[in-house]
């Protein structure tokens, strides 16, 4: 196919049924939903060196950028900081939006610490692995505010109590007389 | 005569010859750019990336970067000084950086750039407190390797300074380690009085000099008094032309952070 061909251009080519997410670009490129599927493949728009992956509405995007983050995750050297640190704290930050304990914050902690890595890494893998989650909060923007939630109650936000107290009840062997409702009232 | 030229550094003219980096420039100049991993006397590796600074508005590591005619340097900038601080910060949540309890306090290279740039309260990162085993079988050195920020300072010594090639990197990506060119280090060659093994070349407290931990009091270490890379700063230049709210202001952090030193 030419340069400058569109991305629905190519999913009609491909025979794609029920397309919902395209990754341009490889693992570093760019994610796009629907709306975005009359841009075109070219250095001006969606740069790619050829490599189109098509995911279907059955797909939960979350899990695909975590796959690429684990990736990212592995192939790094170790070499540089932002590289080598930054991407386990991407990875983990997502992680914790997909257990649901995310919180507003998370996507401006997100969209900073990629852009530090993207900025001060050494080489093109650093400069290009926070894409898969920039990409998805900007193209996706509602799969991440549907699990966020802004927190009540004094904790810490996205503080999650009941698992903070889970390793002190197996070695205590017994409950919390705060944070277990139900304790006590059977005795 | 080696080529000079000039280049510019917010906005200051730095002078420079032909083959020095932007960082040997502005330190031969008095400015100070913040760093971990690059010290005098050993090869640059701009590893720590704590040296960016944006080079005709590209993101470079100054201590590798050549120094070019008519280079436009940004480094003390807002832009700048939030890479380093989120650098610096991942350093210190990526290794065990207890600074009450270790003994490379107040001499630390990492606490003394935290503090430099204002790092002072804890940051949303994670602490992934690793648990890697410590290497005491030397009778004079301890290796902990659970303070280490990989600079690679004492790999480079013991390679180019001693000649004894007693480190080197082991592992990849978070994984990433030093290890030693055998079992254990009482198994290589190194000694107490190898340039490895000095204060100066460990930024940290990775490497434990046995038998000499808390040798200076509190308030007379390294950085009690002054911060680092004062004695990089040229004297004509600490405090001239700044406006005198400004320098009152650096003052008062400065007496702050001394204050906060445990």
């Amino acid at each position: 196919m030419p340069f400058g061909v569109s991305v629905a251009e190519v999913l009609d080519r491909a025979g794609a049924k029920d397309p919902a997410a395209v990754q341009v670009g490889g693992a570093s490129g760019e994610m796009i939903g629907r709306t975005d599927f009359q841009r075109r493949v070219c250095f001006e728009d969606l740069s790619t060196a050829g490599a189109i992956t098509t995911f279907s509405s059955r797909r939960n995007v979350l899990e695909i950028v975590a796959y690429y983050m684990d990736f990212f995750i592995d192939e790094s050297c170790g070499y540089c900081t932002p590289c080598r640190v930054g991407n386990v704290f991407m990875k983990k930050a997502l992680e914790k939006i997909m257990r649901g304990l995310g919180e507003p914050s998370d996507l401006d902690y997100l969209s900073e610490l990629g852009k530090t890595i993207i900025a001060t890494s050494r080489c093109g893998l650093g400069h290009t692995s926070p894409n898969p989650i920039l990409s998805t909060m900007k193209h996706f923007p509602l799969v991440y505010s549907a699990l966020l939630k802004e927190r009540s109650g004094g904790l810490e936000a996205g503080f999650d109590i009941q698992g903070a107290l889970d390793e002190a009840r197996t070695i205590a062997k017994r409950r919390s007389l705060i944070y277990d409702a139900t304790y006590g009232s059977d005795e | 005569m080696k080529h000079r030229f000039d280049i510019v550094v917010d906005g200051e003219t730095v002078a420079a010859r032909a083959g020095q980096t932007i960082m040997d420039a502005c330190d031969d100049a008095g400015v100070y750019i913040p760093r971990l991993c690059d010290v005098e006397g050993l090869v640059p590796q701009g590893s720590c990336r704590v040296c960016t600074v944006k080079a005709n508005e590209h993101p470079v590591a100054a201590c590798t970067q050549p120094a070019e005619a008519r280079m436009k340097v940004e480094n003390d900038t807002l832009e700048i000084k939030n890479y380093r601080r989120d650098l610096v910060r991942m350093l210190f949540h990526e290794g065990n950086h207890l600074c009450p309890i270790c003994e490379a306090s107040g001499r630390c290279e990492l606490q003394a750039m935290a503090y430099r740039l204002g790092i002072s309260q804890a940051t949303k990162y994670p602490y992934l407190q690793p648990v890697r085993p410590v290497d005491a079988s030397h009778p004079d050195i301890a290796l902990d390797n659970n303070r280490c920020i990989l600079c690679g300072r004492y790999i480079r010594a013991s390679r180019d300074v001693d000649g004894k090639n007693v480190f080197e990197y082991v592992g990849r990506g978070i994984h990433k380690r030093i290890g030693v060119n055998a079992k254990n280090l009482a198994a290589t060659d190194a000694s107490i009085d190898d340039y490895a093994m000095s204060l100066e070349v460990c930024p940290v407290g990775c490497i434990i000099r046995k038998r000499e931990g808390y040798f200076a009091a509190v308030g007379e270490r390294q950085f009690d008094r002054r911060p680092i890379g004062t004695d990089i700063v040229a004297p004509r230049r600490r405090g001239r032309s700044r406006p005198r709210g400004e320098r009152a202001k650096d003052a008062e952090d400065s007496e702050q952070s001394c204050a906060k030193n445990v």
